[in-house]
C-alpha cells in the first residue's frame, strides 16, 4: 500500500479541520451571541456572558410547550413510518398477489409528487378532516413515505428467501415471520428511515407554519419563527431559543452516533 | 390470532392512539363541541395586556351569562398567514382586531360583516369622527375604532452627541433631518436615523404629510381618483428619498424591514433618533437599559405640514361569524367608552371615544420623571397635531403594496427611477380604475385633528 | 383449509392497506385536487371554487413574478454541483482513515441535523451588514456584501445554508460509495505504477460514478423545492428575488386573500418543472452509466 507523503497528510488534515470549522462555527457563533448580555451590539462578543436569553427565551418564547409537542409529534411519525412502511413493504417484496406491480408502481408514483405542490389542497383535506390546528395534522398525513416503503421494499429482497420458507415450515404466520426474521434482519435500513423520519419531522416549518394556529400547539419550529418576528425587538431571545431547539436532536443524534455507519447507506447506493 | 385480526387490532390501536388526548395541554385530535354562545376574540400583538383583557372578557361574561369568549392574541407580523389560513379551514374568528392597514386588506375581500344593523346604538354617538373613517365604506360600517397610537420620537443624546448635533437643533421635519443625517454619517460613519420603505413603507403616508397627493380627482370621470405620481412634486419627492438611501446614509434595513428594525437598531446604539410608539419606550427600557438612560422623548418629525400620523386600531366582526349578535356585543364592549378609559390607563395609547379624553388621566404631566409617562403626554398633546393619514378606499392597501414592491425594486436593484415611476403610475391607474371608484372626499383631510379638552360626542 | 387459504389471500392487502390509504388520501387525492383547483377561483374567503378554465396558468405565465421565480428556482440548482463536489471532497478525507476521521465524520453530519430555521438563523446572523462575515472581509481590505439584500446575493445567502445542510447528508452516501470500491482494484493499479491522482480518476471515479450521478439528481431535486433556507434567511426581499415554493406560499397564504385557485396552478407548474428535469437526468444518467468517463 502506497505511504502518504507527509505533506497531503499535512493538508488533509488541515482541509478536514477547515470543513469541521465550517460545520459548527455557524451555530457556535449563534450560541456566542445568545450568551451575550441584552443592550449589547447584536454583532460583539465578548468575556461577559450570562444565561439569561436562555432563561428568557424558555419562560417569554413559552418553548416548554412547543418542545413537548415537538418530541411527540416527532417520535410518532418516526414510528409511523417505520411501521406503516415495513408492514406495506414485506408483501411487495414477498409474496405475489393480484394487483401487486399496480399497487407498488402507484406509490412509486406518489414519489413524485413533492409536498410543496400539494400544499393548498392538503391544507382543506386536513381542514375538512378536522385536524386544522391539531398535532394530529403534524402526524397523519405524514405517517407514511413512498421512499420508505420503497427503502424497505430494497432491503427486504436482500433478504433470502430461504429464510421465510424455514419459519413457514414451522408454522409461522405471515406476521410472525415478518415480524421475528424480517424486520431484524433489515434493521439497519429501518433505522435509516427512522433516523431520516426523525430529522424531517423535528426541522418541518412550512407545514405547521400553515396548519397550526394555537400558540399552544405550536413545535419548535414554529415557536422559533415567531420570536424572529416584527414586534419582537429582542432577537437575542430568538436565537438563544433556536440553540435549545438544536440540543435534544443534537443529543439524540450522538448517543445512537456510533450505530449510524456509511453502510447504512449501502442500500441507498446499490439502488 | 388469526392473522388478519392481528392486523386489525394493530390498526385499530394505532387509530386509538392518534384520537387520545396525548400531551399535557396540546390539541391532539379536533376540538371538542363548542358551547352555542362561543366566540373567538383575536388581538394583534396585546399579550402584555393579558390581565387587562382577562379582566373584560369576565366582565362581558357576566352581563352575557351564557357566552362564552376565547381569546387569542396575534403577532403583527403573522396576522395576514393566520387569518387567511383560519378562513380556508372555516375557523376564522368572530371579533377579529387589526390595524388600520390590514383592516383594509381584508375589509376589500368582504371578510367583514357590516355592523349597522347589528350594533344597538348608533356608532357616530360614541366614537371619534376622524377614527370612525376608516371602517366607514360607503354606507356600510365594517369596523369601530378602538384605541389610537400616534407616535413620539425617541433620541439618543449620547449619539447625537457624537455626532456633533444637540438635541434641540435636531430638525422637526423629514427634509432637514435628511440633511442631518448625511452630515452625521460623514462625521460618525453611521446612521442618524432609518424609516421603512420597502416594507410597510411611511412613505405613502408621509407624503401627504408634506402636502403632496399621490392621488388626484381626474379632470374627467367625475372626478374619480387617479395617480398623481407622475407630478413633478410627488415624483421629485420620492426620487429625493430613493436618493438618500443611495447615498447611504440610511442603513439597508430600510428597504427590506418593516417598523421592527427601527427599533432593534435603536436598541444597538445603530441609530440616533427613531419615531415610534410611545409603548416601544418601555421596551427599551426593558431591553437595553443603557440606551434608556441617554433616552429623550419628544414630539414626533413632521412633514411640511406640520401634522403625524394616527394609528388607529379597529374592531371587526367576521361575516362568517356564526355568533354575530353577541360577537357585535362584544365588539361594542371592549371598544366601549368605559373600557377604553380603563386601557388608557395601562398602556400609552389613546381612546377613540371622546367620553374618555375627559378623563383626568390626559391631564398633562409634560415635566414628569418618568419617561414613559412624559411620552405618552408628549403623545396626547400631539393628538392635535395628528391625523389619520390613510386614504378611506378600498384599494389603499393595493396601492401601498404595489408602491413598496416598487420602492424595493429602486432601492435594491437599482433600477432608474424614472422608468420605475412610470410602470407603477400605470399600475396604479390600473388598480384604481379595477376596485370601486373613490372620490376626493376619501383623501386624508389636513384640517385641524382632534383637541382633547374640547372632544365633544 | 379454506379458511387459511382465504386469510393467505387477505393477508397482503391487509399489511399494504395502512400504507396505501394515506397515501391514496394525502398524496393521491391532494394531487387531484390541486389539479382541480388550479382550474378555479378560489381564496380564503370564496364561498366555493369557481370554475375559471385556464386564467389561473394564463395569469401565471403572464406575470413577471411567475419567471423570476422560476429563473431564480433554476439559479439555485447551481448549488447542485457545489454540494457534490464539497460532499465528495469530504468523503474522501474522512475515507482516509486518519486519526480522529470518525470524530470528522459525526461532526460534519451535524449540519444535517440541525433544524433549519436554526441554520437559516445562525447564517443570517454572519450575513448581517454588520456582521462577522463582513467584518472578516474588512478585515481584508474588501468591500462589505450585501448578502440579504441585493441580488445576486439574496439568492446565494440561502444557496450557502443549503450547501452547509446538506454537504454532510451526501458525504455519507459517498463514503457508502467510496466503501463499496474494491480494494484489489486500486492495489492492482499501484502495482501498475499509477500515481494517486490518476488512482484516482481511473479507478475510484468510475467506480463510484453511480453514486455521483445519484447524489446530483437527489440533491437537484431537493434544490428545486427549497423552502426553509429561503423564507428565514432571507426575510423582506421583494417575492422577485425568491424561488418557486415560497411564492406557492405567498400567493396561497399571505397575499391578499390567499388564491388558492393561483397557488395550485403554480404548484402545478412546479411539478411540471421537476417531471421533466427528473426525466431529463434520468436520460443522462442512463447514457452516462453507460458509457462511465474512462
Amino acid at each position: 500500500m502506497m505511504s502518504r507523503p507527509p505533506a497531503l497528510t499535512a493538508s488533509i488534515y488541515a482541509l478536514g479541520a477547515l470543513l469541521a470549522a465550517i460545520a459548527i462555527g455557524p451555530v457556535l457563533w449563534l450560541a456566542l451571541i445568545a450568551l451575550q448580555r441584552p443592550g449589547k451590539d447584536l454583532n460583539s462578543i465578548s468575556a461577559d456572558i450570562t444565561l439569561a436569553n436562555f432563561a428568557a427565551a424558555w419562560d417569554k418564547g413559552r418553548l416548554a410547550g412547543p418542545l413537548v409537542n415537538s418530541i411527540l409529534t416527532t417520535l410518532l411519525r418516526a414510528a409511523l413510518n417505520v411501521l406503516l412502511a415495513a408492514l406495506a413493504a414485506y408483501p411487495l417484496a414477498r409474496m405475489s398477489f393480484r394487483g401487486r406491480d399496480a399497487i407498488f408502481v402507484l406509490i412509486l408514483a406518489t414519489m413524485m409528487i413533492p409536498d410543496q405542490v400539494i400544499l393548498v389542497p392538503l391544507f382543506r383535506i386536513v381542514a375538512g378532516l378536522g385536524m386544522y390546528d391539531t398535532l394530529a395534522a403534524l402526524v397523519v398525513p405524514f405517517a407514511v413515505s413512498a421512499l420508505g416503503i420503497f427503502m424497505c421494499r430494497q432491503a427486504f429482497l436482500q433478504i433470502p428467501a430461504s429464510m421465510d420458507e424455514a419459519a413457514r415450515i414451522d408454522g409461522a404466520s405471515s406476521l410472525a415471520i415478518w415480524w421475528h426474521v424480517i424486520v431484524p434482519l433489515s434493521a439497519p435500513t429501518l433505522a435509516t428511515l427512522a433516523l431520516f423520519s426523525v430529522i424531517g419531522a423535528w426541522s418541518d416549518l412550512l407545514w405547521p407554519l400553515v396548519v397550526l394556529q394555537n400558540s399552544r400547539n405550536y413545535t419548535l419550529p414554529v415557536a422559533i419563527n415567531e420570536l424572529t418576528g416584527a414586534f419582537n425587538t429582542n432577537l437575542r431571545l430568538a436565537y438563544a431559543a433556536a440553540v435549545l431547539a438544536l440540543v435534544p436532536i443534537i443529543a439524540a443524534f450522538l448517543a445512537v452516533q456510533r450505530w449510524f455507519r456509511p453502510q447504512l447507506f449501502a442500500g441507498a447506493v446499490k439502488g | 390470532m388469526s392473522q388478519a385480526l392481528r392486523a386489525a387490532s394493530i390498526a385499530l390501536a394505532a387509530a386509538c392512539c392518534l384520537n387520545a388526548g396525548c400531551g399535557p395541554n396540546a390539541d391532539f385530535a379536533s376540538a371538542t363541541k363548542q358551547p352555542a354562545q362561543r366566540i373567538e376574540f383575536w388581538t394583534l400583538a396585546l399579550a402584555p395586556f393579558e390581565p387587562y383583557l382577562r379582566e373584560r372578557i369576565a366582565a362581558f361574561e357576566r352581563i352575557h351569562p351564557g357566552a362564552q369568549v376565547v381569546w387569542v392574541d396575534v403577532p403583527f407580523e403573522a396576522i395576514d398567514r393566520k387569518l387567511t389560513a383560519a378562513a380556508a379551514a372555516g375557523r376564522a374568528p368572530d371579533v377579529l382586531n387589526l390595524s388600520d392597514r390590514t383592516f383594509g386588506r381584508f375589509a376589500g375581500l368582504g371578510a367583514m360583516a357590516d355592523l349597522r344593523p347589528l350594533l344597538e346604538f348608533r356608532a357616530e354617538d360614541i366614537y371619534l369622527d376622524g377614527a370612525l373613517s376608516i371602517g366607514r365604506f360607503g354606507n356600510r360600517l365594517l369596523a369601530v375604532p378602538w384605541y389610537l397610537t400616534t407616535q413620539i420620537s425617541m433620541v439618543n443624546a449620547e449619539l447625537l452627541d457624537r455626532g456633533g448635533l444637540k438635541f434641540d437643533n435636531l430638525a422637526r421635519d423629514w427634509s432637514g433631518l435628511r440633511s442631518q443625517a448625511i452630515a452625521y454619517r460623514a462625521k460618525t460613519g453611521k446612521h442618524l436615523f432609518s424609516l421603512p420603505l420597502g416594507e410597510e413603507s411611511q412613505l405613502p403616508i408621509i407624503m401627504w404629510a408634506e402636502n403632496l397627493r399621490p392621488l388626484r380627482p381626474s379632470a374627467a370621470d367625475g372626478g374619480r381618483l387617479v395617480s398623481n405620481l407622475l407630478d413633478e412634486r410627488v415624483a421629485a419627492y420620492i426620487r429625493g428619498w430613493v436618493d438618500f438611501y443611495r447615498s447611504g446614509a440610511m442603513p439597508s434595513e430600510a428597504a427590506t424591514r418593516d417598523h421592527s428594525h427601527l427599533t432593534e437598531m435603536y436598541q444597538n446604539r445603530e441609530l440616533a433618533q427613531i419615531d415610534s410608539g410611545p409603548n416601544f419606550l418601555k421596551r427599551v427600557q426593558d431591553v437595553a437599559p443603557g440606551v434608556y438612560a441617554s433616552t429623550v422623548a419628544r414630539a414626533p418629525v413632521t412633514g411640511m405640514s406640520g401634522k403625524s400620523h394616527i394609528a388607529t386600531m379597529v374592531v371587526a366582526v367576521t361575516r362568517r361569524s356564526r355568533q354575530p349578535k353577541l360577537a357585535s356585543q362584544f365588539a361594542a364592549f371592549i371598544t366601549s367608552p368605559e373600557s377604553q378609559t380603563e386601557f388608557c390607563r395601562l398602556a400609552p395609547i389613546l381612546p377613540s371615544t371622546p367620553a374618555s379624553l375627559r378623563s383626568e388621566i390626559f391631564t398633562a404631566q409634560e415635566s414628569s420623571t418618568d419617561k414613559v409617562a412624559a411620552a405618552r403626554s408628549i403623545a396626547a398633546a400631539s393628538l392635535r397635531d395628528a391625523v389619520a393619514l390613510t386614504p378611506a378606499m378600498e384599494v389603499w392597501p393595493d396601492l401601498r403594496r404595489a408602491f413598496e414592491e416598487s420602492m424595493k425594486r429602486m432601492l435594491l436593484d437599482a433600477r432608474d427611477t424614472d422608468a420605475e415611476l412610470r410602470e407603477l403610475n400605470d399600475t396604479w391607474n390600473a388598480i384604481l380604475s379595477e376596485g370601486p371608484p373613490a372620490f376626493e372626499e376619501c383623501l386624508p383631510r389636513l384640517a385641524p385633528g382632534i383637541e382633547p379638552a374640547e372632544a365633544r360626542p | 383449509m379454506t379458511g387459511r387459504l382465504a386469510h393467505r389471500r387477505l393477508t397482503p392487502y391487509l399489511f399494504v392497506a395502512p400504507a396505501l390509504a394515506l397515501l391514496a388520501i394525502f398524496v393521491g387525492a391532494a394531487f387531484i385536487r390541486v389539479v382541480y383547483l388550479s382550474f378555479t377561483h378560489f381564496t380564503a374567503f370564496s364561498d366555493a371554487p369557481l370554475w375559471v378554465g385556464f386564467s389561473n396558468y394564463s395569469a401565471a405565465l403572464t406575470s413577471n413574478r411567475f419567471w423570476m421565480a422560476l429563473l431564480n428556482t433554476a439559479a439555485y440548482l447551481l448549488v447542485t454541483p457545489a454540494l457534490v463536489a464539497l460532499s465528495l471532497l469530504a468523503a474522501l478525507i474522512v475515507h482516509t482513515g486518519l486519526r480522529g476521521s470518525g470524530a470528522l465524520r459525526v461532526t460534519l453530519f451535524l449540519p444535517v441535523v440541525t433544524p433549519a430555521i436554526v441554520g437559516a438563523l445562525a447564517w443570517q446572523l454572519l450575513l448581517k451588514d454588520h456582521g462577522l462575515l463582513n467584518a472578516a472581509l474588512a478585515s481584508i481590505g474588501a468591500e462589505p456584501i450585501p448578502w440579504l439584500t441585493r441580488r445576486p446575493w439574496t439568492l446565494i445567502s440561502p444557496m450557502l445554508v443549503t450547501l452547509w445542510k446538506g454537504f454532510g447528508f451526501y458525504m455519507m452516501i459517498f463514503l457508502a460509495g467510496l466503501l463499496a470500491v474494491p480494494r484489489e482494484l486500486e492495489e492492482a493499479a499501484a502495482i501498475d505504477g499509477g500515481g494517486r491522482w490518476s488512482i484516482f480518476r481511473h479507478v475510484v471515479l468510475p467506480a463510484i460514478w453511480p453514486v455521483v450521478v445519484l447524489v446530483l439528481v437527489v440533491s437537484s431535486i431537493s434544490a428545486l423545492k427549497v423552502f426553509d433556507e429561503i423564507f428565514v434567511t432571507v426575510k423582506g426581499v421583494p417575492i422577485e428575488h425568491q424561488t418557486l415554493v415560497p411564492l406557492v406560499f405567498n400567493t396561497a397564504f399571505e397575499a391578499r386573500g390567499g388564491d388558492h385557485g393561483l397557488a395550485s396552478a403554480i404548484g402545478i407548474l412546479l411539478f411540471l418543472v421537476i417531471l421533466a428535469f427528473s426525466i431529463v437526468n434520468l436520460r443522462i444518467s442512463r447514457r452516462k452509466a453507460a458509457g462511465a468517463p474512462a
